[in-house]
């Protein structure tokens, strides 16, 4: 059953790429983008409840349960967006990335090994304002990537497809730092959450473990983007460096969280 | 019924001709006035725009007669203007008239207007009581020009350099009343952008100009400010939209006044529009940061261009609209004219059913109530199920040309004009009225 619902989320979430893509060169497919979309994620919602009756509780502890929540999330998030804002061409560029990230996920142990006093509300505020932040970057990055790609455009003065779908470039460097702003203050939570349960398990606040080192370098990178704007960093600057931040995020969970987890043996 | 269309539009005739043979209000009245002088029409609905003058003809009506009423209102002889007249009938003038209120035959493709144009033709027609059997049409055909702009994107993106230069402004800035216009010139060009930029609500416009009397009379015109052209790198600094639109020789924005102007925001986004030729700003400034963008009037050109291109593509949707909205008015005015005549059959046949059992059902009065009700119902059924079939044919004659001739001769084989002089039924149609009157 659950490799059924697996296969069925896969199914959802490519075809709602694909679909989205070709959406973006002819609208008729924004239909069929959606409903993939929705298929994909009720397919992953059944998933999670299934796992979480299995398990009596939300399936939380490894980086492969992270990451299904992470994707099942962002899916989420840009329904809702679509539904607010149909004519925004967010899935082109979101769900490929969502489905790619989700994709990798599959190659991850599902072996759950984190012992069960770790559990409590600490961890759970650590779990959840992470997903929130990566998300929140996640969504920073799409803008920045439609930001370069319509300015690309309209500098080279050759205007397709992006110039008629995409919003203005005010509006796209705009969003990108709400959303930053937004993943800094929820990166926080996750980093000082995650410091004080340390200190309640393992009586240290900090261990200088490379998850920990990697995750704070990140959150420190954000916050310097926020620096840089206060001092005139705008537009294609801002996206350049808000879509290479966002590659640390990724390094963050396929190298630091898969090779070098110290205590965060979530994917062992 | 025959429905036609006779007009002239700038496809067909000289402006010369338009303007000898097109309708002025006046004329228009006129022509309303004398509707009855055009024999056998059901109906008339006058368009006329400065690109286009149309006359649309319910009834049977010869070409020649719509041709010599018109010319008898302009006072302009056939022979002179019939060489730019078109001509269509049937579901070529529905889908004509489709076509314009779509603004698939205007000159500026897909433009809205005509649609309120058509509508007002329309509806002054209606005061005139002129329209008799062009209503269905016109609804129509306003619906097909509705959809038109609502489902497709046939009347986005900018075809004019002036509305170009706000379209591209919003691509950087979006909303543009936070945005500050400079625009140097306040010659004809000058004039035309600052007056789109200053419906398209831009935040503050700054005219700059030689001559003063002239950027003073246009900055009171947008209710925006006048700054002499030698303090233009003044008001250069705090400007994310300028325009150039003047017939200086030389440049007037280099690449060091640029930097001196963008100096601690060298990463704000400003839009450039160097619309004169020779040029007004230095190529180079682009280089000077990442959000400077520089258009001149050949790259705006292309994007019209491009968006003229965007029209053609909606143009192959708004067709099918067209197609499907005139599939669905012929049906409709096919049942229209079939359906009195089903309905005339019915009635008669009832009638017949009704008096013949009454007097059958007096001689039979030792039948119980249970049995004559099986009496009555078998007459009912024989009726229906005789005449069902009929009903179905005819429904089919909708689509036929030759419609008119077989409804006449059903009406003919059944007698049923006899009935309607009877009835003198309201509802009728006019043409069957003015059949039984020719009688």
């Amino acid at each position: 059953m659950g490799a059924v619902l697996i296969a069925l989320t896969f199914l959802g979430y490519f075809s709602a790429s694909v679909a989205y893509v070709a959406a973006l060169y002819e609208k008729r497919w924004r239909k069929w983008g959606l409903v993939s979309a929705l298929l994909g994620l009720v397919a992953q919602s059944s998933w999670l409840v299934q796992k979480t009756a299995l398990l009596g509780s939300f399936p939380d502890g490894t980086l492969y349960d992270w990451i299904a929540t992470f994707t099942w999330f962002s899916v989420i998030i840009f329904i809702i967006i679509q539904l607010v804002r149909p004519q925004l061409p967010l899935g082109g560029f979101l769900l490929p990335i969502t489905t790619m990230i989700w994709l990798g996920s599959q190659a991850l142990s599902r072996r759950l090994v984190v012992p069960p006093h770790f559990h409590g509300e600490l961890l759970r505020i650590h779990i959840g304002t992470a997903v929130f932040a990566y998300v929140a970057f996640l969504l920073a990055a799409v803008f920045s990537i439609m930001y370069t790609e319509k300015e690309r455009e309209l500098k080279r003065k050759r205007v397709r497809l992006f110039y008629y779908e995409l919003p203005s470039l005010e509006i796209m460097d705009a969003m990108s730092t709400r959303l930053i702003v937004a993943g800094v203050v929820f990166y926080a939570i996750t980093l000082v959450s995650g410091m004080v349960r340390a200190k309640q398990l393992f009586n240290v606040y900090w261990s200088w473990s490379a998850q920990e080192v990697w995750s704070t370098l990140v959150w420190l990178a954000y916050v310097c983007y926020l620096v840089l704007r206060l001092r005139g960093w705008r537009g294609h600057k801002a996206a350049i460096y808000s879509m290479s931040v966002f590659l640390l995020v990724i390094v963050n969970l396929f190298v630091v969280g898969v090779f070098f987890h110290g205590f965060h043996f979530y994917n062992v | 019924m025959l429905i036609q269309v006779v007009g002239i539009n700038y496809k067909t005739a000289s402006l010369k001709i338009r303007t000898q043979v097109g309708l002025t209000p006046d004329l228009i009245a006129k022509a309303y006035q004398r509707v009855n002088e055009l024999k056998g029409q059901q109906g008339i609905v006058i368009l006329s725009t400065c690109n286009r003058t149309e006359i649309y003809v319910a009834g049977n009506v010869g070409y020649s007669a719509i041709v010599n009423w018109w010319g008898g209102i302009t006072g302009v002889g056939r022979r002179e203007f019939s060489d730019g007249l078109f001509w269509y009938s049937d579901t070529k003038a529905f889908e004509h008239l489709f076509r314009v209120a779509s603004g698939l035959d205007s000159m500026i493709l897909g433009e809205t207007q005509i649609l309120g144009q058509v509508k007002d033709a329309y509806e002054l027609s209606q005061k005139w009581g002129a329209t008799g059997a062009l209503h269905r049409l016109f609804l129509a055909a306003l619906r097909a020009g509705k959809r038109a702009h609502a489902e497709t994107d046939i009347s986005h993106n900018a075809l004019s350099m002036g509305y170009a230069v706000v379209e591209l402004s919003r691509k950087v800035f979006g909303d543009l009343s936070h945005t500050h216009a400079v625009i140097i010139g306040a010659g004809e060009m000058g004039t035309l952008v600052a007056r789109h930029l200053s419906s398209a609500q831009v935040g503050h416009v700054t005219i700059v100009n030689r001559t003063r009397s002239r950027g003073e009379l246009l900055a009171e015109e947008i209710h925006g400010s006048y700054v002499p052209l030698d303090q233009l790198s003044q008001v250069l600094p705090a400007a994310n939209l300028v325009v150039a639109a003047t017939h200086a020789p030389h440049l007037l924005v280099t690449k060091q006044v640029m930097k001196a102007a963008i100096k601690g925001k060298t990463e704000r986004l400003r839009f450039l529009f160097d619309l004169s030729v020779p040029r007004n700003f230095d190529p180079e400034i682009v280089r000077l940061g990442s959000g400077i963008f520089l258009y001149d009037i050949d790259d705006v050109k292309d994007v019209v261009n491009a968006n003229l291109h965007q029209r053609q593509k909606e143009a192959g949707k708004v067709v099918k609209i067209i197609q499907e909205e005139s599939g669905a008015l012929q049906n409709d005015l096919a049942i229209s004219e079939v359906g009195p005549v089903i309905r005339q059959l019915r009635e008669k046949a009832e009638t017949i059913r009704q008096a013949e059992l009454n007097r059958a059902l007096i001689r039979l009065s030792h039948l119980s109530e249970g049995d004559k009700q099986i009496v009555a119902e078998t007459t009912r059924l024989i009726l229906n199920k005789f005449l069902n079939d009929a009903m179905i044919g005819m429904r089919t004659w909708a689509s036929d040309k030759d419609k008119e001739e077989y409804i006449q001769a059903v009406r003919e084989l059944f007698r049923l004009n006899e009935k309607v002089a009877e009835t003198k039924d309201h509802t009728t149609t006019t043409a069957t009225v003015q059949v039984v009157q020719s009688e």
